[in-house]
């Protein structure tokens, strides 16, 4: 009876690229209720838990911007050179990583003066990344490169850096920080990493131009979106077979797992719509309107 | 007058700078015809993904397996070239199918940063399209929305393979195409464009 958790608002922050703006998503009630104007093509999201902030990346508008996840608001721009896609935010909520397409760069800013810590040189066209849970490594993918870098936490070099499918684009770590995941845009497959020695446990076909990943239930599912398919596929993290494929909106892009870690959202771009996913029956269970190019990159729902 | 040119010259540096560092985005053409006729009876002309007969700019059409997802086509161009396509959805209850270009013909090579480059029949990477018709009142809606990359992936294209070279061939073979559907059902009408990226 006491297992339930309750969450008073859990919001799911939609980057609309072709609109410039952001569409707020309350779960609690799977409607938009409000969208927040952000200029320079918004596509990557990092939501900070601990600091109540939530950061968009902008690739037109040189850096990323910075909402309150709470008031719903815009407080802050960062500008960070080149053009900024992939974002993520450690595990305390200290440093906000910005990885930029062209400069093959990693920056790391202080969530609390937005000051520079550190520029790391990375492999080309980093584009997603994630922090393990115990805020010991950043994981980044280096899409032209088809790698993945590891990066200390501790020091912010380069741990060890390792070739994965062709091209990859989002990734994901799970729980105990034991596995990696990436979605490899050219070779239509995943490849599984072991954290220690990065190295490659398997790699598993899906559909059509995968684009990012995601775990749900207590990291037993790996979802996967497929672009040029208009599908999610499963993966069955302990067979590492895929178990189903879903039907959801056209150009699935951005995914992310509900606090629940049983509703999974899509950002579908062609179609301007999030579809809800229950990783229990595998079947849509709501499609939300937002606006257009609907893009998503990262973690996007909040606690 | 110097000034002027000066000024334009330097925008026009602003506004290329700006599209290089965004580097290739994907696009999203959206067209759009309304004329007067019942959608079914639009379906019906366009609806078998074997017979582009409707499209002025097609020749012959080829498909290996019908209205079946998968089904491969191969479109012999009336300017010469051939277009292939896989059918990723078909759903006649929405009267809409999606493809995909998955080979091209080249026209031409050019020499770009040191290298050879084909130009293809359509200047576009990653081409997925979407064809529906909608009933509106007694007026038919047909919208046919494509989504591409420009030719170019890396930095810096060659004006063969840039953005406005997709957008311009792409808008060239949505328009030609509605104009002609909707002159069959005897409307002259502008197709409306609307691009986005």
């Amino acid at each position: 009876m006491f297992s339930g958790r309750l969450f008073a608002e859990p919001y799911a922050f939609i980057t609309n690229q072709l609109d410039n703006s952001i569409s707020v998503i309350e779960t609690n009630t799977q409607k938009v209720i409000k969208t927040i104007s952000v200029t320079g093509k918004p596509v990557g999201v990092a939501v900070n838990n601990k600091k109540s902030q939530v950061y968009i990346s902008t690739p037109n508008g040189g850096g990323f911007a910075v909402l309150d996840s709470k008031k719903l608001e815009l407080t802050d721009r960062v500008k960070v050179g080149g053009a900024s896609l992939g974002i993520a935010v450690d595990a305390k909520g200290e440093r906000v990583f910005v990885a930029d397409w062209y400069e093959n760069t990693v920056s790391v800013f202080d969530t609390q003066t937005f000051k520079l810590i550190k520029v790391i040189k990375v492999g080309k066209s980093p584009s997603g990344m994630m922090v393990s849970r115990d805020n010991r490594w950043l994981y980044v993918a280096n899409r032209v490169d088809d790698t993945i870098s590891q990066i200390d936490l501790k020091t912010l070099r380069t741990r060890n850096t390792t070739k994965v499918g062709t091209h990859p684009f989002g990734l994901s770590v799970d729980k105990k920080g034991e596995r990696i995941y990436t979605a490899n845009v050219e070779s239509d497959d995943v490849t599984v990493l072991e954290n220690t020695y990065l190295k490659r446990m398997a790699t598993i076909k899906v559909g059509a131009r995968p684009y990012a990943t995601t775990l749900a239930l207590n990291d037993s599912l790996l979802f996967v979106t497929n672009q040029d398919d208009s599908t999610v596929s499963v993966i069955d993290t302990a067979l590492l077979k895929v178990v189903s494929e879903i039907e959801v909106g056209e150009k699935p892009e951005g995914i992310s797992t509900h606090p629940d870690d049983q509703h999974v959202y899509v950002a579908n771009w062609f179609d301007n719509t999030v579809s809800v996913i229950d990783a229990k029956t595998l079947k849509v269970v709501d499609t939300i309107e937002t606006g257009e190019g609907c893009r998503a990159f990262g973690l996007f729902i909040a606690d | 007058m110097k000034k002027i040119s000066l000024f334009v010259s330097m925008a026009l540096f602003i506004f290329s700078a700006v599209a290089v560092a965004h580097g290739p985005v994907r696009g999203k053409m959206t067209a759009t015809v309304s004329f007067d006729a019942p959608a079914d009876k639009v379906w019906d002309v366009i609806k078998n993904y074997d017979d582009m007969s409707w499209h002025p700019g097609i020749q012959s059409v080829e498909a290996d397996n019908g209205n079946n997802k998968g089904s491969v086509r191969v479109l012999t161009l009336k300017g010469g070239g051939k277009i292939t396509e896989e059918l990723k959805a078909y759903k006649a209850d929405k009267m809409s199918y999606k493809y995909k270009i998955t080979d091209m013909t080249t026209v031409n090579t050019i020499q770009h940063a040191g290298q050879d480059e084909d130009i293809p029949v359509l200047p576009v990477e990653n081409y997925q399209a979407t064809l529906t018709v909608k009933q509106k009142g007694a007026m038919s809606v047909v919208t046919w929305v494509a989504t591409y990359y420009r030719g170019y992936v890396n930095n810096n294209p060659p004006v063969e393979l840039n953005e406005e070279a997709a957008d311009e061939a792409v808008s060239a073979v949505l328009t030609a195409g509605l104009t002609s559907l909707a002159e069959k059902f005897g409307t002259k009408t502008n197709v409306k464009i609307e691009m986005r990226r």
